[in-house]
């Protein structure tokens, strides 16, 4: 009873606190965005505008949601979720602080600590790409039926090469735990020894959440908004929160591989993991602030023709050396 | 008991989804279903403490073969006449005898064999939670089955290879 207690606070704990971070993440993008552009962005509601993505939740709740008349209205209401679910549930196995002792129990901080972890991302991300398609088909228009095929093939595309660069920890640590990744970075972060999987990582990452400079599925100029241009209200709310989720568990997945998720000296271990989120997720931010977006030949060739070949040449490089080194 | 509900559960997910495949006329709805039924194989796997299976079961099923499903009938998109057209009275009578031949044989099948009470395999969920489920396969994969495993290789890299030589002349 006592242990289910628990499971549910942490359950309850780690999902709020991700839709928190989550929505002042929007709020501090435009705010970074203003600042690269030097502007100064929602500073009106609250201090700093702080109460900014309060307001933005409360005017989107209040919003008649739109369903087109030639919709297929069940799963034009369910592929959102579709989509939001997985984005969240991903964040389960992700191991954000070392164990603290409650109430004179033990807790590890992390709600689930699944043996084969980083499937577990893969395989959420995979259903996930439902929501985008579903979403996409269901609204029976043409924009959005484009941007989702786009969205797909790129998903599906920098999917491969995304698992293949976490490949090389996986091999060095021995075990799909993201626990054990983090446990086995005790005395060095696992970017020293996997600079390559760490850089095909962060564009992959960029790629997977459809962010600048691979934004193509929601190409303004010629898409209009993408999968979700006929989404408004609630159901607009529930993608746009899960490109968010999204993007902080794929930041919190970098962390962990490779730059030794909660572990860093001096600030207690949930500061730390939380100081590594945020820089990447400041990061996200400053290369869409920063650059132009892909042709859609480009973005596929480079996926395909330098991204993928790389990160197999890491992975082979990476067993060789841990085979000679036994 | 809770491991039992969650087995009912997960049986009734199975074997609705597999049903609404053939019942539902919209196959888009049938690709959604099928899906249903591999997510809810995926999680008697998880029971029997097969993670591995059961994340590949969602990776390669669920999210990239029912993909490529999705995009086919979303493309196609049939409307209602189309998907009528294609209904033969041949079709539906093939279609019966044929489905009703199956399910003869495994009722026969459950009726004349111990399946329930059979030797077990080398991998029961004990052992399985002892030895880790990713191990338990790597292992068998690089030792007893490396020939098929092997030869399964090869039978993809051709098929890939094949697709090229495929798009490229279209291309031309």
């Amino acid at each position: 009873m006592a242990d289910l207690a628990v499971m549910l606070v942490k359950v309850v704990a780690a999902f709020g606190a991700l839709l928190l971070l989550a929505a002042y993440m929007t709020w501090a993008e435009r705010r970074v965005f203003a600042l690269v552009q030097v502007r100064y962005g929602p500073n009106r509601v609250g201090p700093a505008g702080l109460l900014q993505p309060i307001a933005d939740g409360i005017k989107l709740m209040f919003k008649e949601s739109v369903i087109p008349a030639q919709a297929d209205k069940l799963i034009f209401v369910l592929a959102p979720l579709v989509s939001l679910v997985p984005a969240m549930a991903a964040f389960a196995v992700i191991p954000f602080g070392s164990s603290v002792t409650l109430f004179g129990r033990q807790v590890d901080l992390i709600v689930a600590d699944v043996n084969v972890g980083v499937l577990y991302i893969f395989a959420l991300s995979g259903i996930g790409v439902y929501g985008i398609v579903l979403g996409a088909w269901a609204s029976n228009s043409k924009y959005p039926l484009l941007g989702g095929l786009r969205s797909a093939a790129q998903l599906i595309s920098y999917e491969l090469s995304l698992g293949m660069s976490l490949l090389g920890v996986v091999l060095i640590a021995g075990s799909l735990s993201l626990k054990d990744i983090v446990a086995a970075q005790a005395h060095y972060p696992f970017i020293l020894l996997q600079p390559l999987g760490f850089l095909l990582f962060l564009v992959c990452m960029l790629a997977e959440t459809n962010r600048s400079p691979f934004d193509l599925p929601e190409a303004e100029s010629e898409l209009t908004g993408g999968f979700h241009t006929e989404y408004s209200s609630m159901h607009f709310a529930m993608y746009f929160l899960a490109e968010y989720c999204s993007m902080i568990t794929l930041s919190a997945v970098a962390a962990t591989f490779f730059l030794g998720g909660w572990r860093g000296p001096l600030l207690p271990p949930v500061v730390w993991f939380l100081v590594k989120v945020v820089a990447f997720m400041f990061f996200f931010m400053w290369v869409r602030a920063t650059t132009p977006r892909l042709r859609y030949d480009q973005l596929m060739g480079f996926g395909w023709k330098v991204l993928l070949p790389l990160a197999i040449l890491n992975v082979v490089a990476t067993a060789g050396v841990m085979a000679f080194l036994g | 008991m809770a491991g039992q509900l969650f087995f009912y559960f997960l049986a009734l997910l199975t074997v609705a989804g597999a049903v609404a495949v053939v019942a539902l006329p919209n196959p888009l709805y049938s690709v959604l279903s099928l899906v249903a039924t591999f997510l809810g194989l995926a999680g008697l796997y998880l029971s029997l403490n097969a993670q591995f299976v059961a994340v590949v079961q969602v990776i390669v099923y669920a999210g990239a073969i029912m993909m490529l499903f999705l995009f086919v009938v979303m493309l196609i998109n049939l409307g209602r006449e189309e998907r009528q057209a294609l209904r033969l009275p041949v079709q539906k009578l093939a279609g019966t005898i044929i489905g009703l031949g199956v399910f003869a044989g495994l009722v026969n099948l459950y009726a004349t064999t111990p399946l329930l009470t059979g030797a077990k395999g080398l991998f029961p969920a004990a052992r399985l939670a002892e030895v880790g489920s990713v191990q338990a396969v790597g292992r068998l994969l690089v030792t007893q089955y490396v020939l098929p495993f092997q030869a399964m290789a090869v039978l993809l890299f051709v098929g890939i290879v094949g697709a090229v030589v495929l798009a490229r002349r279209r291309a031309r």
